[in-house]
């Protein structure tokens, strides 16, 4: 009997042992994907609201088009066959997380490849991942306007480039909050929790009611 | 033996062999499509297989996989062939100077015991100059050469634009 113990207390311990590890190497797995992904919400300081483009129906489009909406964007180009599908599915299932709150929200999907993102393109893009997800492009000038407003880097790789036409680019692939007022609010990282990006809008959107609420009444 | 005793036509069917043989076919269902999605050669083992649908005119996709060495001795993936693209090749989304970009990972060492997980925003086969589009519900053959384990043919089944895993 005593001999037995020890072994039946070792069988347990060593249980506890391997189930505590493949629990924590679960948590490092979900958080640290590659390295690109978890969570990251800070403000930025630019004003995009003086940014012009075309739009994925050939209309242009100015600030008025985004008066009194919020803007949730992200930067990519409709080549991209990795980042760009992951951000636009977990953008549109955070717009999905938000419910009637989304209705307040134009999601935009800005190209950093005018070259052969045409609005025709750009339309027969943007309709997989959300009814109405906006697709904008422009000029290259227009483009590199906007990129500097929200802070994105982008170049085309030219060592993958064997064609002219199926070249890569590497970008920025940073999703974006902007207020109705054309600033911006947050800014989510690449890989974030779909669920936890609609939380964190919802809070900001509430917060900047709160706060536009207060200047009407002083 | 049960298909041909469900496909039996001689006689009036019973509701009840009806309901049993409806019963089968939704047990035997996901046992095959289980099998379909991993296949083994030597000691390595390929499963969960699948393709984001194209979206808009693109050139470019991606299958995504999971690689694992169930063997003593490591082994390299050194060749991969599709009849869909002109070019495919293990890539790996990182992350530099603030941009995300694509490096190539060929060929791709398995060590004994280790499971490689290709998935979106990490490691990928790239599949370059398609020649048509990867369409949601259809499948494609993806040839996988290892070193040591030889050829693997799986089939890639194609899962939504917006999807984020096979199932």
């Amino acid at each position: 009997m005593k001999t037995k113990v020890p072994a039946t207390t070792a069988a347990v311990v060593a249980a506890v042992v391997v189930t505590s590890v493949c629990v924590v190497s679960l948590l490092v797995r979900q958080n640290g994907t590659s390295g690109v992904g978890g969570p990251v919400l800070a403000a930025f300081p630019a004003s995009t609201a003086e940014l012009t483009f075309i739009d994925h129906t050939g209309r242009p489009v100015g600030r008025q088009d985004f008066a009194g909406r919020f803007q949730l964007v992200f930067f990519g180009y409709s080549h991209c066959p990795d980042v760009c599908p992951s951000g636009l599915a977990i953008m549109a299932t955070a717009l999905r997380a938000l419910g009637d709150a989304a209705e307040r929200i134009q999601p935009v999907f800005i190209s950093i490849d005018p070259e052969r993102d045409t609005p025709e393109s750009l339309a027969d893009y943007v309709r997989h991942f959300h009814p109405r997800l906006l697709g904008l492009s422009g000029t290259p000038e227009q483009i590199a306007a906007a990129a500097k407003s929200y802070g994105v880097y982008y170049e085309r790789s030219d060592d993958q480039a064997e064609g002219a036409s199926d070249y890569l680019m590497a970008h920025s692939a940073r999703t974006y909050l902007v207020g109705p007022d054309g600033v911006g609010i947050a800014i989510f990282s690449h890989g974030s929790d779909p669920e936890q990006m609609a939380a964190e809008i919802l809070e900001q959107m509430q917060s900047y009611a709160g706060s536009a609420s207060r200047e009407d009444v002083s | 033996m049960s298909v041909t005793w469900c496909l039996r036509k001689s006689g009036p069917v019973s509701p009840s062999r009806r309901w049993l043989c409806l019963s089968l076919l939704l047990t035997l269902l996901p046992v095959s499509y289980a099998r379909a999605q991993a296949t083994t050669s030597g000691d390595v083992r390929v499963e969960r297989v699948w393709a984001r649908a194209s979206a808009g005119t693109t050139a470019n996709g991606v299958v995504y996989l999971t690689l694992s060495n169930h063997g003593e001795r490591s082994d390299r993936l050194v060749a991969l062939i599709t009849s869909i693209a002109r070019e495919a090749a293990i890539h790996e989304t990182v992350q530099k100077n603030g941009m995300l970009s694509m490096e190539e990972r060929g060929p791709l060492e398995i060590r004994p015991g280790e499971s490689i997980v290709l998935e979106p925003s990490g490691l990928h086969v790239m599949l370059m100059g398609l020649k048509r589009k990867i369409e949601e519900g259809r499948s494609f053959p993806l040839t996988l050469t290892f070193e040591r384990a030889g050829s693997i043919v799986v089939d890639v089944v194609v899962r939504g634009v917006g999807a984020s895993g096979p199932d």
